[in-house]
């Protein structure tokens, strides 16, 4: 649904904030997992014609994205990591004039989609307060449901969960998976496990460059019988994938071909394993 | 140590700010400015200093401490940091201390640094001398140093209290402008206008300006003005020094005011039902949608904010109040029964736009960077919005703010004309307003463009700044940029008046605007497709042009070149700069002629046929030229000093011509000699066009319903013209020229002797014609008036000689005629009212008690007509005089006049045709005294003598009163009277001088004097100079009396002069 060809980005500063990206994604929902500072923002904001690249193709059911960022607009739900509200506007009014930006022109369809989705975000409560006067979730879930306003094909969410309860976490999460059949969902996270809670195809990003994409069933099988947890540290050959904490006793999960240690128990790799491994020097552990 | 550090710590943040680096730019900026163009042998080099470094302390000191206010003291909130730095074990009243001692530090050094670079350009004209820098270092010690303390403090108290950094520039700004409202209204010299409007006002200042400027202005009346202040001085001083101290602990004492409300947050609910299933609806963006919904959004958010609404709401009150403090000025002293003329003529040229401008200023900015401020650019970026459909959104909601302004100002201004009880004439609020709105909007959409263009809001800020400071301030002057298209967004256009309307300058507006909404529609098309989505991002289009962006700037930039050509076209020499390198240029290629004996004109046959509705003239001219020299003349100097090209030009005898077209000079070289005594012909033709790319000026425009042609300097002159010499000597070194070295007249003409001065006065016969319904009027008797293919025609001849300019005219109107002796008194106004008569009261008073007292009029004809309002209240030309029909046909004395007004300017200018006219004219370096200030002595005795001696006390407080202020303004040395040229010398002081010579001498005396002088300098013998009068009162009166007449004419000492004898 969406191709991304050689695709890069130059900040003025000379900082390349994306190199040569080539993707395919197809419908449905897509993570897409990296380090602060990897260079997901700057995609996103590529992908939402905010941000012209240097060089590349972006195409999207169709459209040159490019050349036709309108065209994209039209099928755009775009919610970026950091945005503010107007003031003195409730939530309501505030739907209303996104939605009429986003070219929801009968009223009544207006006024139908914009009550559905203050249910949907839980803010019905609450449509005729300030949105500045929101608290940190409330704006987030206020973020979502004008990002849904309309029919979007695209959906470009940028640490939707930012400030969720855990309540509100698993509402967002329900509702993303059930609109996500016939749309494109890219979900831009640090949180390894909301990706894997929700996405079935993956993109890792890190320096700029996509390190690994695939569906998740294929990123991890690489990694399967590979992956041992222990609360120590082996001294010997094996990659440290992570060291957690779990009421205050140390976890080590590690990859290795044998088993480390003897307090080493095998274990289901998981997508946090497969993104710490991207992120460890990958290249030391095929070699050995 | 720890402030030390604090403070270190504190530049370390600033030094990285570019708004600090952009004052650090611009203040010395501003001081050089302020500081050039002066200069002139006779400037009080001190005193102009000290104005200069009061004028840079007021104008920029509370916008600077406004500017950096909210970047010094309110960072913490401006960029997420309060509780960050709160955290931090450093006291508030620590953070707060250092935060304004360095703010303080800035501004002084900031001040001081101005100082200095005044200081350096006077240094450099005047010398560097201690003096100059002792007064320098003592102005930023006594004045800028308690003014950054106190402006400190109270910066630090405001952001203490309100927390909110549009508020601070709000109220700075208001600070700035009520200063300047206020500096206006006690007669700061440093403004253009000013006065002392209340004494009480004017007293409170001394003591309660925050510069300390008044109460130095108030030691300015001196001739030796004391620079050093006085005891109010040092009061001021000390108390704005407690002010800053009493400001800075409240500000320590205040607790940060916190404006954020309490966040709301929903009930927590664990709802375990599923969510609703999500129902995607159709899009179809439609433009006029989005462009309502935008705009709709826009205005209201801006209308929503308390601080547009304060300003809406000020708007109304600052109409209100400057139209009903000012709808029946006319002049001081006198006062109109106003209409919606002079109650729109209030507001629509000054504080209309000015104020307008700042708002658009304001809500430009709002608008263009809303998105980005409340963080909502990214979402609206995103959304499928035409960038053209953003920017035409902005555009839509100024322009609804910029009619509400405009409907807000005429509600204010009706509310105040219903309760001065105008004759309210609705018809031209639409017709004025609408022009005002419509400049405003192309400034604001000009301003729109460099939002949209520009990524930084800063970068856009300076350029939208540069604009309106071009546009509302003196600095395109300064900086030389004198054409009128720097008049961004504007034209022209002169202020209606009740004469004429706009007839004087509705030529011009539609040229100008025409283009000024070509070029504003070619950059919005242009820069919606540049722009950066109000959000600052990257547009690739940005820096290409397209074919329908190309076309349209091409066809504005052909508009401009065309409308430049037009410009120039009609008035080649249209800036100082260029007049002056005329002049230059004439003396340089010309002044070998002033030694080359020249024919002298003694008589001039006019046809002028003038097409008022076509705004052209036709002038057939023929004059007699005799050689009155001892030498042959073998060739002569013909030319005219104007834009219109002398078509025809011949001699009665055999002659050869080359012509210079650059200056409009053409040398005849005569086949024979022309020989002492003989006469020959020389014809002339030539056809004004009025410009219609410029409004019509003196002393040549013709209009449909007054026209107005007065001979020099537009029909030819014959020989070198002295008059056309540059005289400033600065400006002569500039362009190469010697030095004239002219000396003054009291020196000039210390002892009697010969000069070589002769009077240069002609006869006259003129037919001139017009359109039917308009009567032609020429100097002279009308011998015969007649009507030929639908025209009027009409002949005059002058019975005797007179000063040889000649004037024609186009009148419409009504006509007042009397004879009066030998004398045909007459009266042209567009009505036949009180004042009409009045004039004509007092131009007979005038013609019997000169006649009687001093010599008779010469002419057989006098006529006084009313003038439309274009700057001069009075002028007179020989048998014809012109009064402003506002102030002397309009006007009526007000409640607490004790003297008319109208009277004293007809008998003032009545006085002319002696005094001027008949003499004080032929002696080119002592053309001042004998004009004016004996007019002046005319006021009072006629004054006096109609109106008793009440009323001409009450000139002499008038001319008192203006003239302490004009003393307290000039940075000039006090000359002598016979020597002055500055007006409020030859007004103000000479009735002053002569109200104490009537006191003293008697008229009597002076009259005899006068007559003296009519004897031994009448034409044709050789022309009077000041000194001749002055010797002459001499001769008659006591040596005591003597001495007073020296002290008064010669002297320089004022201090008698600004005494009030009236007083115990």
């Amino acid at each position: 649904m969406l191709t991304i060809r050689q695709l890069s980005v130059t900040y003025a500063d000379g900082t390349q904030a994306l190199r040569d990206i080539n993707l395919q994604l197809p419908t449905g929902m897509v993570g897409l997992l990296g380090p602060n500072g990897a260079g997901k923002s700057t995609l996103m904001r590529a992908l939402a014609c905010l941000q012209p690249p240097d060089s590349g193709q972006i195409e999207f059911a169709g459209i040159n994205v490019l050349h036709q960022p309108q065209a994209l607009r039209q099928q755009l739900g775009y919610l970026p990591q950091h945005f503010g509200v107007y003031p003195h506007m409730s939530c309501y009014a505030l739907l209303l004039h996104m939605a009429v930006l986003k070219g929801i022109r009968d009223k009544t369809e207006q006024k139908q989609q914009i009550d559905a989705l203050l249910q949907l975000t839980n803010l019905s409560a609450v449509a005729n307060k300030s949105v500045a006067t929101f608290s940190g979730g409330m704006r987030q879930r206020f973020g979502i449901a004008q990002a849904l306003l309309g029919n979007p094909k695209l959906l470009i969410l940028d640490e939707p969960t930012a400030g969720l309860d855990p309540a509100e976490r698993e509402r967002l999460h329900a509702l993303l998976v059930q609109i996500s059949r016939d749309k494109l969902i890219l979900l831009s996270t640090h949180i390894v496990e909301d990706i894997e809670n929700l996405c079935p195809f993956v993109a890792l990003i890190n320096q700029g460059q996509i390190v690994q994409s695939g569906a998740v069933p294929g990123l991890l099988a690489p990694l399967q019988g590979l992956v041992w947890q222990s609360p120590l540290r082996p001294d010997n050959s094996s990659t440290l994938l992570s060291a957690s904490y779990r009421f205050g006793v140390p976890t080590y999960r590690l990859l290795s071909q044998l088993q480390p240690c003897a307090a080493a128990v095998p274990v289901t790799a998981t997508l946090q394993d497969r993104y710490f491994f991207e992120l460890s020097d990958k290249a030391a552990y095929v070699a050995a | 140590m720890l402030q030390l550090n604090l403070l270190n710590n504190e530049w370390r943040y600033l030094r990285r700010q570019p708004l600090l680096w952009l004052a650090l730019l611009l203040l010395p900026v501003t001081a050089y400015i302020f500081a050039t163009g002066i200069g002139g042998i006779d400037t009080l080099a001190d005193k102009r200093l000290q104005a200069l470094q009061m004028t840079l302390l007021m104008f920029s000191l509370p916008l600077l401490c406004g500017a950096l206010a909210p970047l010094v003291l309110l960072r913490d909130q401006h960029y997420s940091m309060t509780e960050l730095i709160l955290a931090t074990p450093l006291s508030p009243p620590q953070r707060l201390f250092s935060r304004l001692a360095l703010m303080f530090v800035l501004c002084a050094g900031l001040m001081l640094a101005g100082f200095m670079i005044i200081y350096f350009m006077l240094g450099r004209e005047f010398g560097f001398q201690p003096s100059l820098l002792a007064i320098s270092l003592w102005d930023f010690a006594l004045l800028a140093v308690p003014a950054c303390a106190f402006y400190t403090a109270l910066a630090g108290c405001l952001a203490q209290r309100f927390n909110s950094s549009v508020l601070l520039y709000a109220l700075f700004g208001c600070l700035w402008l009520g200063y300047l409202i206020l500096a206006s209204l006690t007669g700061a010299p440093m403004l253009a206008g000013s006065s002392i409007r209340y004494d009480w006002l004017f007293n409170a200042m001394r003591l309660l300006d925050p510069f300390g400027n008044t109460a130095l202005i108030a030691l300015y009346q001196h001739s030796a003005p004391q620079l050093y202040g006085d005891l109010i001085f040092y009061l001021n001083r000390l108390l704005f020094c407690l002010l800053a101290d009493g400001l800075f602990f409240i500000t320590l004492r205040l607790k940060p005011h916190n404006s954020a409300a309490k966040p709301w947050h929903s009930e927590i609910s664990h709802d375990t039902n599923p969510p609703p299933a999500y129902q995607a609806v159709t899009t179809a963006p439609k433009a006029a949608l989005q462009l309502w919904q935008l705009t709709r959004t826009a205005l209201l958010t801006l209308l929503q904010q308390r601080l547009n609404q304060l300003f809406l709401l000020g708007w109304v009150l600052l109409m209100f109040n400057e139209v009903l403090s000012g709808i029946n000025y006319a002049e001081p002293l006198a006062v109109l029964s106003p209409t919606s003329l002079d109650a729109l003529n209030r507001i629509a040229d000054d504080v209309l736009p000015l104020v307008g401008g700042l708002l658009v200023l304001l809500w430009t900015w709002q608008l263009s960077w809303r998105n980005r401020h409340t963080a909502m650019a990214e979402l609206i970026a995103a959304t499928p919005v035409g960038s053209g459909i953003l920017m035409a959104s902005h555009t839509l909601a100024l322009t609804a703010l910029i009619l509400l302004l405009m409907l807000l100002g005429a509600l204010g201004c009706l509310a105040a004309e219903w309760l001065a009880y105008s004759d309210v004439q609705l018809q031209y609020y639409p017709e004025i307003l609408g022009k005002v709105a419509l400049s405003l909007w192309l400034l604001g959409a000009l301003f729109s463009v460099l939002h949209a263009i520009c990524r930084s809001p800063l970068m856009a800020a300076a350029w939208c700044c540069g604009i309106f400071l071009m546009k509302y301030t003196p600095l395109s002057g300064k900086l030389g940029l004198t054409h009128t298209l720097w008049n961004i967004a504007g034209s022209p256009l002169q202020p209606a008046d009740a004469f004429w309307h706009f007839e004087q300058s509705q030529s011009v507006y539609w040229p100008f605007m025409s283009f000024w909404l070509l070029l504003t529609f070619a950059l919005l098309w242009l820069a919606a497709q540049w722009s950066h989505r109000t959000g600052s991002f990257t547009n690739p289009k940005r820096g290409k042009l397209t074919l329908s962006s190309g076309l349209l700037l091409a066809l504005a930039v052909y508009s401009g070149v065309n409308l430049h050509l037009n410009i120039i076209a009609e008035r080649p020499l249209m800036s100082s700069d260029l007049r002056e390198q005329w002049r230059a240029d004439y003396e340089q290629r010309y002044a070998n002629w002033a030694t080359i004996a020249q024919p002298t004109l003694t008589h001039i046959e006019a046809q002028v046929d003038i097409y008022p509705k076509q705004g052209e003239a036709a002038f057939a001219l023929n004059y007699t030229l005799q050689n009155h020299t001892t030498q042959p003349i073998t060739k002569l100097l013909v030319g005219n000093y104007s834009a219109t090209v002398i078509s025809e030009l011949k001699l009665s005898v055999a002659h050869t011509a080359s012509v210079d077209q650059q200056l409009g000079q053409h040398t005849l070289l005569l086949a024979n000699a022309m020989m002492p005594g003989e006469t020959l012909q020389l014809h002339s033709k030539l056809t004004f066009k009025q410009p219609k790319h410029w409004p019509a000026v003196m002393p040549q425009f013709v209009k449909p319903s007054f026209s107005y042609l007065r001979g020099m300097p537009l029909i030819p002159s014959i020989g070198f013209q002295m008059e056309y010499q540059l005289r400033d000597e600065q400006q002569r070194r500039q362009y190469g020229l010697a030095p004239l070295n002219l000396l003054k007249p009291s020196v000039l003409f210390a002892t009697p002797q010969l000069t070589a001065a002769s009077y240069d006065w002609v006869t006259l016969r003129s037919v001139v014609s017009t359109d039917s319904g308009q009567t032609p009027l020429a100097q002279g008797k009308a011998v015969r008036q007649w009507q030929q293919q639908g025209r009027n025609y009409a002949e005059y001849h002058t019975s005797t000689a007179m000063r040889n300019l000649p004037v024609w005219y186009s009148l419409a109107g009504d006509v007042l005629s009397q004879q009066h002796g030998d004398v045909r008194l007459t009266v042209y106004s567009p009505q036949l009212n009180a004042a009409a008569k009045l004039n004509m009261q007092a131009m007979q008073d005038t013609l019997d008690w000169m006649t009687q007292h001093i010599a008779p009029y010469r002419g057989s004809q006098l006529s006084l007509l009313a003038t439309p309002d274009m700057g001069a209240t009075g002028y007179a030309l020989p048998q014809i005089m012109m009064i402003n029909h506002r102030v002397g046909f309009r006007a009526e004395p007000a409640a607490d006049a004790g003297f008319d007004q109208r009277y004293r300017r007809a008998v003032h200018e009545t006085a002319h045709q002696w005094f001027g006219h008949d003499i004080g004219n032929g002696v080119l370096e002592d053309s001042a005294f004998l004009i004016e200030p004996l007019a002046k002595y005319i006021e009072l005795v006629l004054l006096e003598q109609r109106y008793g001696t009440k009323a001409m006390q009450a000139l002499v407080k008038y001319e008192r009163e203006r003239f302490a202020l004009a003393v307290r303004r000039s940075s000039q040395q006090t000359p002598a009277l016979i020597d002055a040229t500055a007006n409020h010398d030859l007004y103000s002081r000479a009735t002053l001088v002569f109200a104490i010579l009537r006191q003293q001498l008697g008229d009597a005396v002076i009259s005899q004097a006068l007559r003296q002088l009519w004897q031994q300098n009448a034409y044709p013998q050789t022309p009077a100079t000041s000194m001749d009068f002055v010797r002459a009162l001499q001769a008659q009166v006591s040596p005591h009396q003597q001495q007073l007449v020296t002290d008064l004419f010669l002297g320089t000492d004022l201090s008698l002069l600004l005494e009030d004898s009236s007083k115990p």
